[in-house]
């Protein structure tokens, strides 16, 4: 029998009065790479955590791999891998005998495939978690996510401490996991990050769901702040019909503006000129949210 | 079974606490069996009620009969449970919510294992510590008795010595609970402190009334050594069945608890 990987319906979320997440319902198809898009504290991490049966939703329910979450967590947990955002690890321990002793509690984890995975992550797994940085225990809950090969991988913000190169290795297992049938959810606060990998992006602000977009709709929304120093001045009538461009400001040599979407015609544009210097800026999540979806604030209420 | 890692892996982390109380208690006890030089019947009693009255609560008027060593052992069986149920409550209270605040649970609760099972495994933990530090309280008693010659009556003294593990696993429990529902190690410790120092004055406080002051663990275990020369398995019983509800307390608080981790 088919079913969704992900299934959220109406899910609820309050501790005392405040709202955490609101009627949220999902579907994750198998096989895709899911994103679930919102700024800080906007209820990505309390979904998730209902999801794994963490946390227990105030109304509502979810559905993972097609069983209840709060019934069958067992039974479900043997199938995903997790990654959390901002993990504490402490103690004694290497990375090598943490990894071991969650190898333990679940059958045929490939040792070898573990030293894969950390030398990818250039992570050395005799080090133990106290002296790890930051980076370091986010590589090591990312490698005991996917040791394994679970048919669905959940990771809450993942990227959010990696350097770029440990990035590129973790889009990589992305990309892997997708070509393999395996689905992904994956949580993130960076725009860029859903742009790159996700099929489709869950858009989530104060708990509510306010849109469920294409990988590629969110690309043609992309929005950077450019800023070009030409050799010499510009004269601005060069730049006036450009398209995808906003607030155009021309100061002698230095031209800034916004494009949303394709940047092709500006670059076009400004290849008439010698260009000496060129920065590009990605906007804030709020600055997108307000642009697109018409919404302020970053905090659940 | 690969749940049982989860076990192995709390021994591990309780046998410092298990090496550290165990070295103290055998050097606290030969220093109060061996070293404190023995004083007459009178002396200890009017010793203690000058110095506070309740002490008369704990260690009543013996029969005249009654040897020194006798009285001592008795007291030093009252004292115990005290000294287990420290070492408890310091182990109980940290089991579950050290894991939560280093981050294990976190990736525990990743792997195929259900909440019931870590606190099955914590608990089987702490249980083998109480059991450990019991065994050891118990040789140490024995070694006294026989060093002595005091002829202290065996099952007295095995009784009184489970009777003692019992009240401290009790403790230890409603820490182990408190560190299950709050995950916070030092606030665990300090209210299991503070229960034990509360059921100390329920049991010292002679205006209580009895039903009340029977809620004490402490008052079973003088009415085992002192008032109740044939300890009841009943007795046992009772602080058995103390401990076993909080364990079931600790399975449905951890099951029906937001995880914030």
């Amino acid at each position: 029998m088919r079913y969704m990987m992900i299934r959220t319906e109406n899910l609820t979320k309050m501790i005392g009065h405040r709202l955490i997440v609101n009627n949220l319902s999902l579907m994750v198809e198998p096989g895709e790479t899911y994103g679930f898009l919102g700024p800080n504290r906007s209820g990505k991490t309390t979904t998730i955590r209902m999801l794994l049966n963490y946390v227990h939703p105030t109304s509502g329910r979810a559905l993972v791999l097609g069983l209840d979450s709060r019934r069958y967590d067992y039974t479900i947990r043997q199938q995903i891998g997790y990654a959390p955002a901002d993990c504490v690890l402490r103690g004694r321990q290497n990375g090598a005998e943490m990894l071991h002793n969650l190898a333990k509690l679940r059958r045929g984890v490939d040792w070898d495939y573990v030293e894969e995975l950390a030398s990818k992550f250039d992570l050395d797994l005799s080090t133990p978690l106290d002296q790890l940085n930051a980076e370091g225990r986010q590589k090591l809950t990312l490698i005991q996510a996917f040791m394994h090969r679970p048919e669905l991988i959940i990771l809450d913000e993942p990227s959010k401490t990696l350097g770029l190169q440990s990035r590129q290795v973790l889009y990589q297992l992305i990309h892997n996991a997708r070509a393999e049938g395996r689905t992904t959810f994956l949580s993130s606060s960076i725009l860029a990050e859903m742009e790159r990998l996700c099929d489709r992006v869950a858009v989530i602000h104060q708990g509510s769901l306010i849109a469920i977009e294409r990988g590629v709709q969110l690309r043609n929304r992309a929005m950077r702040f450019i800023e070009l120093r030409f050799a010499a001045p510009v004269p601005p009538e060069a730049f006036a019909n450009v398209a995808n461009l906003q607030n155009l400001r021309i100061e002698d040599n230095i031209l800034r503006c916004t494009v949303c979407g394709d940047p092709d015609a500006l670059i076009k544009a400004a290849s008439q000129y010698r260009i000496v210097d060129f920065v590009s800026q990605a906007p804030n999540l709020e600055e997108v949210f307000q642009r697109y979806y018409g919404v302020k604030g970053y905090a659940a209420s | 079974m690969p749940q049982a890692s989860i076990f192995f892996r709390t021994w591990r982390e309780l046998l410092p606490y298990l090496l550290k109380w165990g070295v103290g208690l055998t050097i606290c006890t030969f220093f109060i069996m061996l070293v404190t030089p023995p004083v007459s019947r009178p002396t200890i009693f009017s010793r203690f009620s000058k110095i506070f009255m309740a002490f008369s609560q704990i260690i009543p008027e013996p029969a005249p009969d009654t040897a020194t060593h006798w009285i001592m052992a008795a007291a030093f069986l009252v004292i115990l449970p005290l000294v287990l149920s420290i070492a408890l409550i310091w182990a109980g209270g940290s089991l579950v919510a050290k894991s939560e605040e280093n981050g294990e649970l976190t990736l525990w609760l990743a792997q195929p294992i259900a909440r019931w099972q870590i606190i099955l495994q914590k608990y089987g933990g702490l249980l083998v510590l109480a059991l450990a530090l019991t065994i050891l309280v118990c040789v140490l008693m024995l070694i006294y008795n026989w060093l002595l010659k005091i002829n202290l009556p065996l099952n007295i003294l095995v009784l009184g010595c489970l009777s003692c593990g019992l009240t401290a696993l009790i403790h230890g429990s409603l820490a182990f609970l408190l560190g299950v529902m709050k995950g916070h190690t030092s606030l665990s410790r300090l209210i299991g402190i503070g229960v034990l120092i509360l059921t100390c004055l329920l049991f010292l406080l002679p205006s209580l009334p009895s039903a009340l002051r029977l809620l004490s663990p402490f008052t079973i275990n003088a009415r085992l050594s002192l008032f109740n020369p044939q300890p009841s398995v009943w007795t046992l019983l009772v602080l058995s069945s103390m401990s076993i509800v909080l364990y079931l307390a600790s399975q449905i608080g951890f099951e029906r608890r937001d995880l914030n981790i």
